[in-house]
């Protein structure tokens, strides 16, 4: 991890509809390191990722990633939305989908490269075998698992996702959070679930309308191995950590 | 059979070029779920042929300032406020009409033959509306090949087609235009309300059976040749309205098709 600054928050205020969504956001995320968020449902946590990717404006305050304002920034960043109902009916092969990563306001055909790194994308993600699947044929899972895969493809220097596990079974999930562990990249992610905490990262931010920024989260498992989930959640709501 | 094909060069020229911009046109629409904005181009466009009549002009003249007027409007609403979009699509197309409406009543010594321009007549297309459609046929490809990767993206992920430096505004605005391009050059053909079915189902039916947005542009192709000339052979043979025969030949493929799902 280095001191160099990858994401800059500074009095970030965001109103929908005259209703704040989130208040008084103030974070310095540096390079190379492994942020999960965590909080309630509706509690602004996909907003949050939305105003960094520059798909919605701060009411107040400001926001730069790598120095850069957002809305110029996107070619850095690999996104994964949480929201899975796109174009489902549509004739796309894994492998298409995948190469949208790939994909710049000038560039008008895929290079062999751009395969390559494609399906490098989808064996990380253990799915090289469904590269010409139609997507229409895929479990949740596998829609997930390609959709990290376009993300990656885009050899971003800084990865967000949202909620990439919802629809992935505990299994699957190891894999993904092994992979997010190896990855020395800036990493953003929401997670629905907070076993993530579990996995290497280096700080938990806890959003509900407001922000709360945890450094070593100590979560302490019973013997079976589970913890309570509900106590968590909200001791990390209360304080500054 | 061959009697057929040498009375009506012409008339199988005009469906084969056809054939091509329903494919990409309808492709595009279908995958971009614009279905309802090229309704609305194709209807509220009769605003221009009354327009045209009214002023005394060319009357695809009319219809394409009309068409070209209402896309680049449809474009910037279903932009701004998808939202909002539906109910103002029904609303511009209701008004194109009744501007349509009233100004051919206008027009002095204007009588029956407006079903033309609503259902067209693939009999009586001439040279100047073969090369219309050579010409658009043309440039719908050439937008595919330069642009094909930025509709599927856009089509498939708004949100990430953004994040990856795509025009968005620019290219939903390009699609409509095609649209609205491809529909003004088959107005003296098939017409504007049947140029929305023949949009439609082609590209439906091979939407299903495709694993690519290159075979679905294909198949589309294939199946809007296999309709327009069924429907225009039908048409001769039985001494029945090829519009109508057209448009019910594509129905009972639509049909076929959605019994027959793999
Ligand atoms: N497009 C929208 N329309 C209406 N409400 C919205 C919209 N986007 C966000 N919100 C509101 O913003 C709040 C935060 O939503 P979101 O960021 O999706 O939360 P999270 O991802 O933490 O579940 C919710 O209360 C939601 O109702
Ligand atoms: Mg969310």
């Amino acid at each position: 991890m280095s001191s160099r600054i990858a994401v800059r928050v500074e009095g970030v205020t965001f109103l929908y509809d005259q209703e704040p969504i989130l208040e008084g956001i103030d974070a310095t995320i540096y390079e190379g390191e492994f942020i999960a968020i965590i909080g309630p449902n509706g509690g602004g946590k996909s907003t949050f990722l939305k105003l960094l990717l520059g798909l919605l404006e701060p009411t107040q305050g400001r926001i730069e990633i790598f120095g850069l304002p957002p809305a110029k920034a996107g070619g850095l960043i690999g996104y994964t939305p949480q929201h899975l109902h796109h174009n489902l009916e549509m004739p796309l092969r894994v492998i298409d989908v995948v190469l949208q990563g790939r994909l710049g306001p000038w560039k008008f055909g895929f290079t062999q490269e751009d395969y390559a790194i494609a399906h490098q994308a989808l064996q990380r993600l253990g799915i090289p075998h469904l590269a010409s699947q139609p997507i229409a044929q895929l479990s949740g899972g596998q829609r997930q698992r390609t959709l990290i895969a376009r993300a990656l493809a885009t050899q971003p220097k800084l990865l967000v996702l949202d909620e990439p596990t919802a629809a992935i079974d505990i299994q699957g999930q190891r894999h993904i959070y092994q992979l997010l562990k190896e990855l020395s990249i800036t990493r953003i992610v929401v997670s629905h679930d907070i076993k993530i905490l579990l996995e290497g990262v280096d700080r938990v931010f806890y959003i509900n309308k407001e922000l709360y920024i945890h450094r070593n989260v100590s979560v302490d498992l019973d013997p079976s191995g589970h913890f309570c989930e509900m106590e968590l959640l909200e001791e990390l709501g209360r304080s500054n950590g | 059979m061959g009697e057929f094909f040498l009375l009506f060069g012409d008339t199988i020229a005009a469906a084969l070029l056809l054939s091509i911009l329903i494919a990409i046109a309808g492709s595009l629409m279908l995958i971009n779920r614009s279905s309802y904005i090229a309704a609305a181009i194709a209807h509220g466009s009769y605003g221009g042929v009354g327009l045209a009549l009214y002023l005394g002009l060319p009357i695809l003249l009319g219809v394409g300032l009309f068409a070209l007027l209402l896309a680049l409007l449809l474009a910037l609403i279903t932009y701004r406020f998808p939202q909002r979009a539906e109910l103002i699509i029904g609303t511009i197309w209701a008004v194109g009409m009744g501007i349509g409406i009233l100004l051919i009543h206008l027009s002095p010594g204007y009588g029956a033959d407006l079903m033309t321009y609503l259902f067209g007549n693939i009999l009586l297309v001439s040279r100047e509306d073969l090369l219309l459609l050579a010409l658009t046929d043309g440039i719908l490809l050439l937008a595919i090949a330069i642009f094909r990767h930025h509709f599927i993206t856009l089509a498939y992920d708004r949100d990430f087609a953004k994040i990856r430096g795509i025009w968005v505004e620019g290219t939903h605005t390009l699609l409509i235009l095609l649209l609205a391009l491809a529909i003004v050059a088959s107005v003296r053909a098939v017409g504007l309300i049947l140029v929305v079915a023949l949009l439609s189902i082609p590209p439906f039916i091979a939407e299903r059976m495709s694993k690519s947005f290159f075979q679905m542009v294909l198949l589309a192709a294939l199946f809007s040749a296999l309709f327009m000339l069924t429907g225009l052979w039908l048409s001769y043979r039985f001494d029945l309205p090829s519009s109508a025969t057209i448009i019910l030949t594509a129905g009972a493929g639509f049909i076929l098709s959605l019994r027959k799902r793999p």
